[in-house]
């Protein structure tokens, strides 16, 4: 199995891009129009909640990643069955991903060229950066987070002559159950997700770090997220509600005296650094986590097959962007509630009884 | 085109089984076998047009009938 070690800083910069990933280009809750920065509030207080849980569980299983967990908890046979629903939620992430980076591409760019031409490339470097391990993940992750947050602090600056902060008023102008079902939304996507990082918490080389470097990259990626759909909001106004990629059309009325224009690169370029980051981790965990399922040696030669399957997931994930918004605004807060909140509470709680019966029985 | 697709796939085999071969990794040499079959199947079906469904149409039919 992977010996590879990171850094708690390490931890919080992966943290960070991976929960940036594929938003960034795709918020959902933009219903809530300019409450937005508000949803990312709450959504991060519901996703630190959620951190919490999990860091919960594993203090109580030091240097045990979450499939260790739940074979310790529930025994080889419904611990089995609770990492294969993970594997699951993994593959689906991985997949959603991949599948809002060639939706993207094709609606932006690369409007004629086969959906595959985009994928298999992407696949190999995926797999490529997988069977390195994951501390190349984290290395090569450094300088493209700081290229994200560089940007997109720039952005600010770029944004200066179009920006109108009456866009963001009024205030609360939703009803509260909206508000309230939109940062449900965004607290399990993209902040939920991080559950993934119950795979890689053990190969952190500070374990008594852990928790700081969750939460540091939570709230990270949570003020990234609110300054770049704040200006997205206040560069578009209401239209900003009805565009499918705002982040990426408010870069394309960017103009500063006709020298700096049509910027959208700078969107692409976050979402194909950011959104390369969570593939990755997400085909880590897949490759890692199966191979200790089935009880392997090493997880490097998985990464063929599994990234094969994520390309095939991919391509079968949505038909359609407007029917992937309609899932993440109708389904997605349940799915990933089960994920995020139920699994983990559920393997707390017995972990918990199980901890109580066995002092009881002890002499 | 689906001959092209078995022999990418038998390339990724030749690619990865005979080191796993020489290191004597019998059990992860099967996962890695039956990952890659699935990959294959899976692959030819898209290949062929059969309609797979859609992963996120099937969880919000499943939920509606449910709500």
């Amino acid at each position: 199995m992977d010996q590879g070690r990171i850094s708690a800083g390490q931890l919080t910069l992966l943290v960070m891009s991976f929960t940036i990933g594929s938003w960034i280009v795709l918020p959902t809750g933009l219903q809530s129009g300019q409450n937005i920065w508000l949803i990312i509030l709450f959504g991060l207080g519901g996703g630190m909640f959620f951190a919490c849980l999990g860091l919960l569980l594993y203090r109580r299983f030091p240097g045990k990643n979450l499939f260790e967990i739940h074979e310790l908890v529930f025994g080889p046979v419904i611990g089995k069955f609770f990492s294969l629903l993970y594997l699951w939620f993994f593959l689906q992430t991985g997949g959603g991903t991949l599948g809002v980076f060639v939706t993207m591409l094709k609606s932006t760019v690369f409007t004629a060229t086969p959906d595959l031409a985009l994928l298999v490339p992407w696949v190999i470097i995926v797999i490529y950066g997988c069977r390195r391990g994951i501390e190349v993940i984290a290395r090569s992750n450094q300088p493209l987070i700081l290229a994200t947050v560089g940007l997109i602090l720039i952005s600010i600056l770029l944004v200066l002559n179009i920006f109108e902060a009456d866009n963001l008023l009024p205030f609360l102008d939703k009803p509260f159950s909206r508000i309230a079902w939109d940062a449900l939304g965004v607290a399990v996507f993209p902040f939920g997700q991080g559950v993934i990082f119950m795979m890689i918490l053990p190969r952190v080389n500070r374990q008594q770090k852990v928790a700081g470097a969750v939460f540091g990259g939570l709230i990270g990626a949570g003020l990234v997220l609110m300054i770049i759909q704040s200006l997205a909001v206040g560069v578009l106004g209401k239209v900003a509600e009805v565009l499918v990629f705002p982040t990426y059309e408010f870069y394309r009325i960017i103009d500063i005296a006709q020298v700096l224009t049509r910027l959208e690169l700078i969107p692409l370029l976050n979402f194909l650094t950011m959104g390369f980051i969570k593939i990755m981790l997400c085909l880590y965990a897949l490759a890692f986590g199966t191979a200790q399922l089935f009880n392997l040696r090493t997880y490097r030669p998985l990464a063929i097959p599994i990234g094969v399957l994520l390309l095939v997931v991919a391509r079968r994930i949505f038909p359609s962007v407007s029917e992937h918004m309609r899932y993440f605004e109708e389904v997605q807060p349940y799915y990933g509630l089960f994920f995020c909140l139920v699994l983990p509470l559920i393997t707390l709680g017995t972990a918990l009884l199980r901890g109580r019966a066995r002092r009881e029985m002890a002499p | 085109m689906i001959v092209l697709m078995i022999l990418i796939f038998l390339l990724l085999f030749l690619w990865e089984a005979p080191g796993l071969m020489a290191q004597e990794y019998w059990r992860e040499l099967a996962v890695f076998t039956i990952l890659l079959i699935v990959g294959l199947v899976l692959s030819l079906l898209l290949l062929t047009g059969v309609k797979l469904p859609y992963i996120e149409s099937f969880w919000l039919n499943l939920f509606e009938k449910i709500v």
